[in-house]
């Protein structure tokens, strides 16, 4: 039986019901893209807030996914407090040598109200726009980097791994910064219009901390944090594996998991079983140069993995598309998409 | 079981439990039963190696990778430094992140090196290919060694490559980094020699190039 066409907002409300949707939603994470189709730098695009709501308007037109994707780029948060940011015309903006670089300069940390800040509140102008635009058919995911995360690019990766290490007050100090000013940033970009705010989270992975690690540090400061956000969250960990802690991130209220390419997707979704819905996991850097038969082999295969039943939403397994993925692999994938994630996905059980 | 075995697996769970003075007890009584030579070479970096394994595997965390590989080069530097500091044919090595900020996988993989008792030079983080190309040539390194988180900043080794032959100067390029895990294709890609994909790769990959280097292939 086939579904009658549905809003992307239906679409992704239902899979988060765990219910069978019209067909497959998928999430196409496209920041800099933007930048191509208003013909502009990538530095000059993210200057104003206007472009950044111009161009996911017209990427989503153009691909037809799910979702407007509100983000510019991770490092804005730090150059909210002061930070330098590194713009390249090939990638995304980069932040700069770390800002904390002793005691004394995280008990000086201050942050801004998102709405007073100069780069942050085009964030949330774009937000806006998007917001009129959408109404309530299309969602808007905000984006916020966790507080737990947050200070490798704050104070650097090895820095901070010895301060969890040897100084815990500190830690802890940190953190409370970090929390108060995630939760009033991911509640700003909802007020603005956000419909939900991917937390990104990737040093609480597994590929980063064990698991007894994550259960003393990352996770308290996940179910802190999240309970503050006035909003459904996603989990994602850009890369990262999260296997083992699944029941943990489940506890943290979280809705949905970003999945990557180094885990099995089909076994992640049975161990979130309806706690979670799971979220991924094509894979983004190898994109750069599928084919059009690669890029449906993909969609087939992701869909074939975690489709059935709802719970799943397709997207890539970073967060992010890399710049140099084309748009012919974007719009085979979006094909595909059309073509494979039609419910009642009977195509699986005959291949 | 056999008895370097069981001291091996001792260390290695103390450093993946990140207990200091576990490790440096451990590490202590080592020190008495052994000659420096065989406590790096069948005790630091087997261990080391299994660890960065087991990170590769998804069974450990990075920052456990890091933690082991810092205790190992300080306990080094602080109590071997004059009987194993050196390797008596240490090629010149140098180490550097390519344009981006983040320097963990740099700095692991200088401790694992160190830990081996080979000598490397630290270019920095940050520095940009036409840099690393100068600085390369004028320190007459042999092998050079690139670590990179962002995917832009991975696919500018390419550059660095053109660059030095250009120059026509003959150095081994070894890559490392996040791109490289995700896509096996990027080493290819970026022309680059060989790739490091964890810790448990780096000492192997440099005494294979050493090898090749004495056999003129």
């Amino acid at each position: 039986m086939s579904h009658p066409e549905l809003t992307s907002m239906q679409r992704v409300l239902t899979t988060l019901g765990y219910e069978e949707p019209d067909r497959v939603p998928w999430f196409l994470f496209v920041t800099m893209h933007g930048a191509k189709e208003l013909g502009l730098s990538i530095e000059d695009y993210f200057k104003n807030g206007k472009n950044v709501a111009e161009g996911q308007i017209r990427m989503q037109q153009k691909y037809e996914h799910d979702c407007y994707y509100n983000i510019f780029y991770l490092a804005a948060e730090m150059e909210s407090i002061g930070g330098s940011v590194i713009y390249r015309d090939d990638g995304p903006p980069n932040a700069g040598r770390p800002m904390i670089n002793d005691l004394s300069d995280i008990e000086a940390l201050t942050f801004p109200d998102p709405s007073e800040s100069e780069n942050l509140s085009e964030v949330l102008e774009a937000t806006r726009i998007m917001k009129e635009e959408a109404g309530d058919s299309i969602p808007i995911i905000g984006v916020v980097l966790s507080p737990f995360s947050s200070p490798i690019i704050q104070m650097g990766l090895d820095a901070y791994i010895n301060l969890i290490e040897n100084n815990r007050k500190a830690f802890d100090l940190l953190m409370s910064k970090n929390e108060a000013f995630c939760a009033a940033w991911a509640n700003a970009q909802l007020n603005a219009g956000a419909t939900a705010i991917g937390y990104f989270d990737p040093f609480s992975s597994n590929t980063m901390i064990p698991p007894d690690l994550y259960r003393e540090t990352g996770l308290k400061v996940a179910k802190r944090t999240i309970a503050n956000i006035n909003g459904p969250t996603a989990t994602h960990f850009a890369s990262g594996r999260c296997e083992p802690i699944i029941d943990d991130i489940a506890s943290t209220g979280t809705a949905l998991i970003g999945v990557t390419t180094h885990e099995d997707m089909s076994k992640l979704k049975k161990i979130c079983n309806k706690r979670m819905s799971v979220l991924g996991n094509l894979n983004g850097i190898e994109m750069r140069h599928w084919t059009p038969e690669q890029a449906e082999e993909n969609v087939k295969l992701a869909i074939a993995s975690a489709a059935k039943g709802g719970g799943f939403i397709l997207s890539d397994n970073h967060g992010e598309i890399p710049w140099q993925v084309s748009e012919d692999v974007l719009l085979s994938i979006s094909k595909a998409v059309k073509k494979w994630g039609r419910y009642p996905l009977e195509w699986i059980d005959n291949e | 079981m056999d008895q370097i075995f069981q001291k091996q697996q001792k260390l290695k769970e103390a450093l993946l439990s990140l207990n200091r003075l576990q490790a440096e007890s451990i590490s202590k009584r080592l020190t008495k039963e052994r000659d420096s030579l065989s406590l790096v070479e069948e005790i630091f970096i087997p261990v080391l190696e299994d660890i960065g394994q087991g990170w590769e595997e998804g069974k450990y965390g990075l920052s456990q990778v890091y933690w082991s590989a810092r205790f190992c080069e300080e306990w080094i530097a602080q109590n071997l430094l004059d009987e194993s500091g050196t390797v008596t044919d240490n090629p010149r090595m140098a180490i550097a992140v390519l344009e981006d900020f983040h320097s963990l996988g740099k700095t692991i993989v200088c401790s694992i090196i160190r830990s081996a008792g080979f000598t490397i030079e630290d270019f920095g983080i940050g520095i940009s290919a036409s840099a690393l190309v100068e600085k390369t040539m004028e320190e007459n390194i042999e092998i050079l060694l690139i670590s990179t988180l962002m995917l832009p900043s991975a696919l500018s080794i390419s550059e660095v490559y053109e660059q030095f032959q250009q120059k026509n100067y003959p150095v081994k390029l070894v890559v490392g980094g996040a791109p490289f895990r995700i896509d096996p294709d990027l080493v290819k890609e970026v022309r680059a020699d060989y790739i490091v994909k964890s810790a448990a790769d780096v000492i192997k990959v440099i005494r294979s190039i050493i090898q090749i280097k004495h056999s003129g292939t």
